[in-house]
């Protein structure tokens, strides 16, 4: 049965506080506070999306205990590539020893790419076009300084192997909903996105999540008290635990997998990082239901089950909170070097 | 094998000319002396990089209207000693006079240019890190001080000595006296070497004929090479150096002017040429403070990096034939040259006739 | 253009994997495109060196070359690695300061890109294990 064979995560080591970005700004540090986010990862100066996957990838290939060069898809899913043309999946394919034998694409849907990209190989390996697919929702997000997006806009990454074979999460079922909803955007060229604000909130968020998810929960009669852990999309500490108010379910069901609140949004592997912990910590028998969203919109939700094979299959690489446990604060002039924000001499 | 004449220009910052106008400045005393030269071998390293200009040889030979045959050799950091050492493999198979001109600039550009064009020194897959000449230094230094160990405190004794030998070296860029305290507060270059421990950046040139025809002055080459590839040797002993030294029979000088870029390559340097024991190149230095590099070293008189062998001949000379600094007058003089910490080693054994 | 794109990628197996060309005679090591070993005439084999060491040295390099600025201070070690072979890399997430010794893991990282237009390379670094 097709699933999740192998799962890891990258998360950068340095970390900028929302009360140092607030304090900068001149802004109240209640703003941060609401949003439930106290501090974001930071990629280092030598980081990018590319290296980022690099590393959530190496992890989940540990974790799949399959050979790399067996690999038929390599699908990054980003929206700070490092390349605006030229593909990171290639850079990864070969870094990792899978190329040439594979297909290998980077999409862009906002911070659902890499989740259609979960979709597409779920149904491959099923079908035996290929016999196994790499996943990765890597990023370096981008928020604008000074814009409220940059309390909680992240690095990181998380990487999955689908497959026949090794699987930790068996695929139960999926289902997907878009529109054309103008939440958050960034034009060609443009360094940053911009958004609506509010308007991210219940036309986008809420009403797409909750259309994908009670669709699949409804065609499978399932109550939410079914579920062991539900794992959403997380642009903010707040949003997630609304939408499962929403749908009924408890807090204790999200926290796990809620790791924005100690990392921030890392965009396309924001709900995949969640997922990620929670696999960290499931039990076989375990239903997940991970449910990511893209902004533009779409969103995604899946139904997993864990096998017995995740308790072996936890110890074969990093877990998720260590990498959250491995942190070196820096402040705000510190996080615009990092992430190149500081104009310069240029060649 | 003979010297007859050297010249030197003094090391610094030489805005106001170019690579060829100063190995021009060094070369026309030097024929004048000597005679018409049967060959010219020149070196030059960074020059390349900071004119974009790989023909020296060749202008120069025009500006000195030299219609013989011209080398140009590079062994770089080194190729200042590799230019001498031909020259007198060159005379020794016939030539009756061979000229040795060494010219190089470094202060063409910012010096973060410099710092790049020096990683052209080191093998190209350690070099894409961005490791610099001081990097590779650097690791050398922790290494041994390890090792051994050797203090920081100890360590700056070397620039200590260097800086006094420079003050009576009229040549030398940077004649004034430092103390073990200012060595440690400089700032930092590539940890845990300072900017006192390193050469500073120079321009240059330097000439001398090697001759057949008897002279005060003889000499003697020897050279050996090891892995160019930092990884792949012991960071804390020269094994090219050793080799050399015992192709030369392993001689005694009475001074020896060392190819220190940095403090920490100087003590390896005299501790692989046997004149130390393994860990002891600073007793030695302390020991005979001014008959280690009297000219001040590529520390103190400075290091134009494709002249820089050819200055440590000529200083050789100097010192056999007037005195040198506070040295004085010796009856012989031993030459390190050395291409990135070892990779090659040129030496040269100067003696009184 | 500082980085070419046909050194980039020649370089791929080198860099990005740890691999080397090893003569099965001398045991020399050549990271490049070495197939004939000079010295014994016998093919070269691809091997991987191991991702995982011990650091035998360290150096924090604070005067950059041009094109570094970004990634000022670098830091570099001499790590010997669990198959037993040496290499000089560069040093990442140096959050406190190195110790002689210590377990050191190889991940990929940016060295450097070349300007706003050019290529960016990417290699094997080494990183304090955790």
């Amino acid at each position: 049965m097709v699933g999740i064979a192998g799962w890891g995560a990258y998360v950068p080591a340095y970390r900028v506080s929302a009360e140092e970005i607030a304090r900068h700004w001149g802004a109240d540090p209640k703003v941060p506070i609401s949003l439930g986010v106290k501090e974001k990862s930071v990629a280092g100066p030598d980081e990018d999306s590319v290296t980022i996957a690099w590393e959530a990838a190496m992890n989940a290939l540990a974790r799949a205990q399959i050979e790399p060069s067996e690999v038929g898809m390599v699908f990054i899913g980003s929206e700070s590539k490092p390349y605006a043309v030229k593909p990171s999946a290639t850079i990864i394919a070969d870094a990792l020893g899978i190329a040439p034998e594979t297909m290998a694409v980077d999409a862009e849907f906002a911070c659902r790419a890499a989740s259609e990209g979960m979709r597409h190989a779920l149904s491959m390996v099923e079908n035996g076009t290929i016999r196994h697919a790499l996943i990765i929702g890597s990023d370096t997000a981008q928020g604008a300084p000074g814009d409220v997006l940059e309390y909680t806009a992240a690095s990181g990454g998380a990487a999955f192997v689908i497959s026949n074979e090794n699987v930790v999460a068996n695929f139960i079922d999926a289902y997907t909903y878009v529109t054309d909803t103008p939440d958050f955007w960034r034009r060609d060229g443009s360094q940053y996105p911009n958004h609506g604000e509010g308007f991210t909130g219940e036309p986008a968020y809420f009403h797409h999540l909750v259309s994908a998810i009670k669709h699949l929960m409804d065609k499978h009669s399932l109550k939410p008290s079914d579920i062991t852990y539900f794992v959403p999309h997380q642009p903010n500490a707040r949003f997630p635990l609304k939408l499962a108010k929403m749908l009924g379910f408890k807090k204790e069901q999200v926290v796990l997998g809620l790791t924005t609140a100690d990392i921030g949004n890392t965009y396309n592997a924001s709900a995949f990082m969640g997922m990620t912990r929670v696999l960290d910590n499931a039990s076989p028998g375990d239903l997940i239901l991970m449910a990511p969203f893209g902004s533009g919109a779409g969103a995604d939700a899946y139904l997993f089950e864990a096998t017995d094979r995740i308790e072996e299959a936890k110890g074969l690489a990093r877990k998720t909170q260590e990498y959250f446990d491995r942190r070196k604060e820096i402040d705000y002039a510190t996080y615009l070097r990092y992430r190149g924000k500081i104009k310069k001499l240029v060649r | 094998m003979y010297v007859c004449g050297a010249h030197v220009t003094k090391v610094g910052r030489h805005y106001e000319k170019s690579v060829s106008a100063l190995a021009a400045e060094a070369a026309a005393p030097v024929v004048n002396a000597c005679g018409e030269p049967d060959a010219l071998v020149v070196s030059t390293y960074l020059s390349r990089f900071q004119d974009s200009f790989g023909n020296l040889g060749s202008l120069l030979a025009e500006y000195l209207d030299f219609k013989g045959e011209v080398y140009e050799v590079s062994s770089g950091d080194g190729s200042g000693g590799a230019a001498v050492s031909l020259a007198v493999r060159l005379v020794k198979a016939g030539f009756k006079r061979v000229l040795v001109v060494g010219a190089d600039k470094s202060n063409d550009f910012q010096s973060k240019r410099a710092v790049k064009d020096l990683q052209t020194l080191i093998s190209p897959y350690e070099s894409f890190y961005g490791l610099t000449y001081a990097g590779a230094h650097a690791l050398a230094a922790r290494l041994y001080m390890s090792k051994y160990g050797v203090s920081r405190e100890e360590l700056a004794q070397w620039a200590v000595v260097m800086h006094e030998n420079a003050t009576a070296v009229s040549h030398a860029q940077l004649p004034f006296p430092v103390s073990v305290d200012k060595v440690l507060k400089s700032h930092s270059v590539a940890q845990p070497l300072t900017l006192l421990d390193s050469h500073p950046f120079s321009d240059g040139a330097a000439a001398v004929m090697i001759t057949s025809e008897s002279s005060p002055v003889s000499i003697e080459v020897a050279s050996a090479s090891a892995p160019l590839t930092l990884a792949e040797r012991d960071l804390t002993f020269m094994e090219s150096a050793k080799m050399a030294m015992e192709k030369l029979g392993n001689p005694y000088p009475e001074a020896v002017e060392v190819h220190d870029a940095f403090s920490i390559a100087g003590v390896i340097a005299l501790e692989s040429l046997g004149l130390a024991a393994r860990g002891k190149g600073l007793d030695y230095l302390i020991h005979s403070p001014r008959r280690v590099n009297p000219s001040g070293g590529l520390k103190a008189r400075g290091h134009p990096i494709g002249a820089t062998g050819v200055y440590q001949v000529a200083e050789a000379y100097f010192a056999i034939t007037d005195g040198l600094g506070k040295l004085g007058k010796v009856s012989s003089f031993l030459v390190h040259s050395s291409n990135l910490l070892g990779a090659n080693t040129y030496l040269s054994f100067l003696r009184e006739v | 253009m500082e980085v070419s794109p046909s050194v980039v990628w020649r370089n791929k197996p080198y860099r990005y994997r740890l691999e080397v060309r090893r003569c099965p005679k001398c045991g020399r090591a050549f990271r490049e495109e070495v197939e004939v070993c000079p010295k014994c005439n016998e093919r070269t084999e691809r091997v991987r060196m191991a991702g995982r060491g011990k650091l035998l040295s360290w150096a924090k390099v604070c005067q950059v070359p041009e094109g570094f600025e970004d990634f000022s201070p670098l830091y570099f070690g001499l790590v010997e690695l669990e198959d037993g072979s040496r290499i000089i890399a560069r040093l990442t997430d140096v959050l406190e300061e190195p110790k002689i010794g210590m377990e050191m893991e190889a991940v990929l990282r940016k060295v450097r890109a070349d300007g706003s237009t050019g290529l960016i390379e990417y290699a094997i670094f080494f990183r304090p294990a955790f």
